[in-house]
């Protein structure tokens, strides 16, 4: 078990800064994800740890050993790509093959017609480790065919068994199931956590995905311009976000980011409606931004006056649009199918107790000793 | 109306197709199985004595030799060398553009003005090529045997010496053809994925000869069926260089008779349509037979996208 | 990704040393490539005293010389004086209907692209959209004629025509290529990709086949109909085979490659800077043109790579 560690990472291509100086600790055996919008920076933080890409300035380690200008084959990295960049000439057993001769075998065993008579023990050593990997992926059946044969979630298989066979310190995987159809990357996910549970190898994920985030990974780090916004489990990130960005991008459908303002009594209020909030805003005046997520609103019969502009039905949920005079955007609001009302009709609305999120204007979370207490508990 | 609409469309495309590509290939089938002159009235069978003569007679003997030599040094040297540009420049990254430029203009240029141009660069006594050998006489490069002999002797008569005149002639082919051959290999390198590389590099290939021999040469292989082919097709069409370095019967003894030469100076100079339409059938069946392969081998191919 | 764009960039060290070593390399093959354009231009520049005693350097002196043929017509001595470069190219141009050459090259070229376009668009168009009795066997004899090179079937074109009586006429430069399977095919393949929806939509609009092409389907076809005009161009500025067989006296037919004819025969050193001069002349305009618009000559020329 491996600690990965990337020290103040800072990257720029040409003029523009990718990354700015980016601290990160991958605990041995977590499935860490890289999660934030394109152009945020983590597949460049991916490339650089498995040494494709050189880093402007800051460290690599791994192990507690610096690898910052260790090649990348000798870093016993192993990556699932986005196109999964199999060999297309080459057979699923050659595929898999491929990274355990060229660690393996020497100069003069890798030579074509020589090679095989005089590594022939080797090599059967080399196959038996594939056909093994091949089963446990359960793609034992498809070793004899050419990736072009195969279909998305197979292909997918195999680049994970390429990865697997090797028995590297850690997984890296670059967006691995951007490319496949919505049901099939469900699946793929619930598969990928089992896969990350019974091998214990250290999963580094990145993914633009807030779902495939929330859903796999033990610890989560938000990415956004270049620095790493917030770390930690998905269900503390969700719930307790310390910047309105982060609260913006995890959560779907959006977190609601209301105008509002703190009134001379220390009272929160929304368009003059009162929020109640369980803390003491005693040194805060102003104007702030106010988060509830579409479940932290409820229908009540004195809240803000709207009408229900467009109505989602999901089935075990509906999510109501409420157009309220005053507000730019609507606000998105989770209701039980039976207190649902019909598009159109008028409906009041009001936050749960003690839900609301304050942010300053900056968009740093405002949080006091007795918020942070109520959360925890 | 628009059930006929193709049949306009159609019409002019297939008429021509017919009149101007298939029925010459009819034509040069009978005319090889007789003794037909341009003005003469008919024309008498005489069965497969014109094969029988391309295959027997020492004429066609040399005209075989000075094709086949001449397309075994131009096709894996300009292959060879358009690879070896390519990879070259597409590792350079910043000045790639300007080689690819002056690589590419001798496949601009017309081939029969360049090879006046080069005669004249070979002339022996006034030629740049030999003056500037001459040049290095007495220095140290006379430490080559060949290079000694020149400087005592006279550099070579490169176009009218019997030795040398087919591999001149293939030389200028190779400085015309692997500009295009580059080119070819370049958009083939542009379309292999980055990110192969980057599996490759994680996989341990450490070496660029490993690299190489697991992501681009593999990669490159339809590019290479195809080079390989359109670069035998146009070696065997070698004409212009040959009618012009030797208007008349092919090179000293006939070392650069190449097979269009000798279909031009059999039929058109000589009114021997005959023999001319027999060497034109052999080399229909020769270039179709390798078209015919490549197609094969980019089907077996192209399993793998 | 946005980021994905950047090539490989190993944290190898960077030997300089490989650097410069393959641009020792490409520069070599650089300098062998552009030998014969320096002596080609030099030669264009320099007079013939220059020329055989190989002095000069790449411009030569400039200075005036008498020209014998000059005097040779009875004209006093000092008026025969030229500057090399005036000589060669006076020479180049006045010995030989050079321009006459330029603009057959023109027209010919022209008109080959021309009627090629009128026959092969129709014809790729029907293949590729429409549905009738016969499309599969069409197209197949079209892949059929892609093996056919017609250099190779020149001699019975030859017989054809002459039979027709048309040899030494502009139609015998054109008529063999009015017919290009291969602009066929690769219209088609580029048709294919045109959504059958535009073409539906069309229709509805009210517009015949016919004018579909022409008003549809020209228009989306533009860039590669650019780069098959540069193919075509270029194969049928440059080629020397063809017009060789059937211009056969006639000088005011000749093709400028035909034009490179002129000074051969009499290789002594008064006409080597003439007839450089008409070599340059003849190369300058493709080259020009492929150095100003390189990216669409090269696609153009690769098209063929296509197939």
């Amino acid at each position: 078990m491996t600690e990965i560690a990337l020290r103040g990472i800072a990257k720029s291509f040409g003029e523009t800064p990718v990354l700015n100086g980016v601290d990160l600790t991958v605990r041995p055996g977590e499935f860490l994800t890289l999660v934030g919008p394109s152009g945020c920076g983590k597949s460049t933080l991916l490339r650089i740890l498995a040494g494709l890409e050189a880093a402007d300035a800051g460290q690599v380690q791994i192990g507690g050993q610096d690898v910052t200008t260790v090649r990348p084959a000798a870093r016993n990295l192993a990556m699932v790509f986005q196109s999964y960049a199999l060999y297309p000439h080459l057979s699923v057993a050659d595929n898999m093959l491929t990274p355990l001769k060229l660690r393996d075998l020497g100069r003069v065993e890798n030579l074509p017609l020589i090679g095989p008579l005089v590594s022939r023990g080797k090599r059967a050593g080399l196959r038996a480790e594939v056909q093994r990997t091949a089963e446990i992926l359960k793609i034992d059946h498809l070793l004899g065919r050419k990736p072009g044969q195969l279909s998305g979630g197979q292909r997918q298989r195999v680049a994970l068994g390429r990865a697997m066979v090797r028995q590297p310190v850690a997984f890296l995987m670059d967006e691995p199931l951007s490319n496949l159809d919505a049901a099939l990357r469900v699946h793929m996910r619930a598969e990928l956590s089992q896969l990350h549970r019974s091998l214990g190898t250290t999963f580094i994920y990145v993914t633009h995905d807030q779902a495939e985030a929330l859903t796999m990974s033990d610890r989560m780090a938000v990415m956004m311009g270049g620095d790493i916004l917030q770390l930690g489990a998905p269900g503390a990130i969700y719930d307790d976000p310390d910047t309105v960005q982060v609260a913006g991008f995890i959560g779907s459908p959006k977190i609601n980011l209301i105008p509002g303002e703190v009134d001379g009594a220390g009272a929160l209020r929304i368009l003059g409606y009162r929020v109640p909030v369980d803390m003491e805003l005693r040194n805060t005046r102003g104007p702030v931004t106010v988060g509830l997520r579409p479940e932290h609103l409820t229908p009540a019969a004195n809240g803000l006056a709207g009408r229900v502009v467009h109505r989602e039905n999901l089935g075990s949920d509906v999510f109501l649009h409420v157009g309220v005079e005053g507000l730019e955007q609507p606000l998105t609001m989770r209701v039980p199918p039976a207190q649902a009302p019909a598009a159109g009709a008028p409906i009041r609305c009001a936050a749960k107790q003690d839900c609301a999120m304050i942010f300053a204007p900056g968009g740093k979370r405002l949080r006091l000793p007795q918020a942070r207490t109520a959360v925890v508990a | 109306m628009r059930s006929y609409a193709h049949m306009w469309f159609i019409g002019p495309a297939l008429f021509l197709m017919v009149v101007i590509l298939l029925l010459p290939i009819g034509v040069a089938g009978a005319l090889s199985f007789t003794d037909y002159s341009l003005g003469n009235a008919g024309a008498d069978f005489v069965g497969l004595k014109n094969y029988v003569q391309i295959f027997t007679r020492s004429t066609y003997e040399k005209m075989f030799g000075a094709t086949f030599r001449y397309v075994f040094v131009v096709v894996p040297l300009t292959v060879g060398l358009g690879l070896g540009a390519a990879l070259l420049i597409n590792s350079l990254g910043r000045f790639g553009d300007f080689y690819k430029t002056i690589y590419f203009l001798p496949v601009m240029a017309a081939l029969i003005a360049m090879a006046i141009v080069w005669e004249f660069a070979l002339h022996p006594t006034i030629g740049f090529v030999n003056t500037t050998l001459e040049r290095g006489c007495g220095t140290w490069l006379e430490a080559w045997g060949w290079y000694a002999h020149g400087c005592a002797e006279g550099f070579p008569l490169w176009l009218t010496d019997r030795a040398y005149a087919i591999w001149t002639v293939a030389f200028i082919g190779v400085w015309q053809g692997f500009g295009f051959n580059m080119v070819l290999y370049l958009a083939g390198l542009t379309s292999i994925p980055r990110e192969l590389y980057h599996a490759a590099e994680l996989d341990g290939a450490k070496t660029g000869w490993q690299r190489f021999r697991l992501v681009t040469w593999p990669m490159l292989g339809p590019t290479t069926v195809f080079v390989v082919t359109i670069s035998l097709i146009r070696s065997f069409q070698v004409f212009d260089m040959v009618e012009a370095f030797y208007p008349q019967g092919g090179g000293p003894s006939k070392s650069v008779y190449v097979m269009m030469f000798a279909i031009y100076e059999k039929g058109i100079q000589q009114n021997l349509m005959g023999i001319g339409a027999a060497i034109t059938v052999v080399f229909l069946g020769f270039v179709m037979v390798l078209t015919l392969i490549q197609r094969r081998l980019v089907e077996r191919r192209t399993h793998y996208v | 990704m946005s980021e994905a764009t950047v090539p490989v960039a190993a944290p190898v060290v960077r030997f300089s040393t490989t650097e410069t070593l393959k641009h020792v390399v490409l520069i070599l093959g650089a300098v062998i490539v552009l030998l014969p354009f320096y002596v080609m231009v030099s030669y264009a520049l320099k007079s013939p005293a220059e020329i055989m005693q190989g002095t000069g350097g790449f411009f030569g002196s400039q200075e005036p010389f008498r020209d014998e043929y000059c005097v040779k017509l009875g004209n006093p001595a000092d008026d025969c004086l030229v500057t090399p470069i005036a000589y060669n190219f006076t020479t180049a141009f006045g010995k030989a209907p050079l321009l006459r050459y330029l603009l057959n090259g023109v027209v010919v070229t022209g008109m080959i692209f021309l009627i090629q376009v009128l026959v092969a668009l129709p014809c790729a168009y029907a293949l590729a959209k429409l549905r009738f009795w016969g499309r599969e066997a069409v197209f197949g004899l079209v892949l059929f004629c892609l093996l056919i090179p017609v250099h190779a079937i020149a001699l019975p074109l030859y017989i054809m025509l002459a039979k027709l009586g048309l040899t030494n006429t502009y139609a015998a430069l054109v008529v063999p290529w009015t017919i290009s399977v291969f602009g066929i095919f690769l219209m088609r393949q580029f048709f294919m990709t045109v959504p059958d929806d535009l073409i539906d939509a069309a229709r509805m609009d009210g517009m015949t086949e016919f004018s579909i092409i022409w008003r549809v389907m020209l228009p989306t076809a533009v860039p590669a109909l650019m780069a098959f005009a540069i193919f075509s161009v270029v194969a049928h500025w440059n080629d020397y085979f063809w017009p060789r067989i059937v211009i056969t006296g006639d000088r005011s037919l000749f093709t400028p490659p035909l034009g490179m004819r002129e000074f051969k025969g009499d290789v002594d050193g008064d006409n080597f800077g003439p007839m450089m001069a008409t070599a340059l002349v003849i190369v300058t305009p493709l080259v020009v043109a492929f150095l100003l618009a390189q990216r669409r000559f090269i696609e153009g020329i690769t098209l063929s790579g296509m197939k």
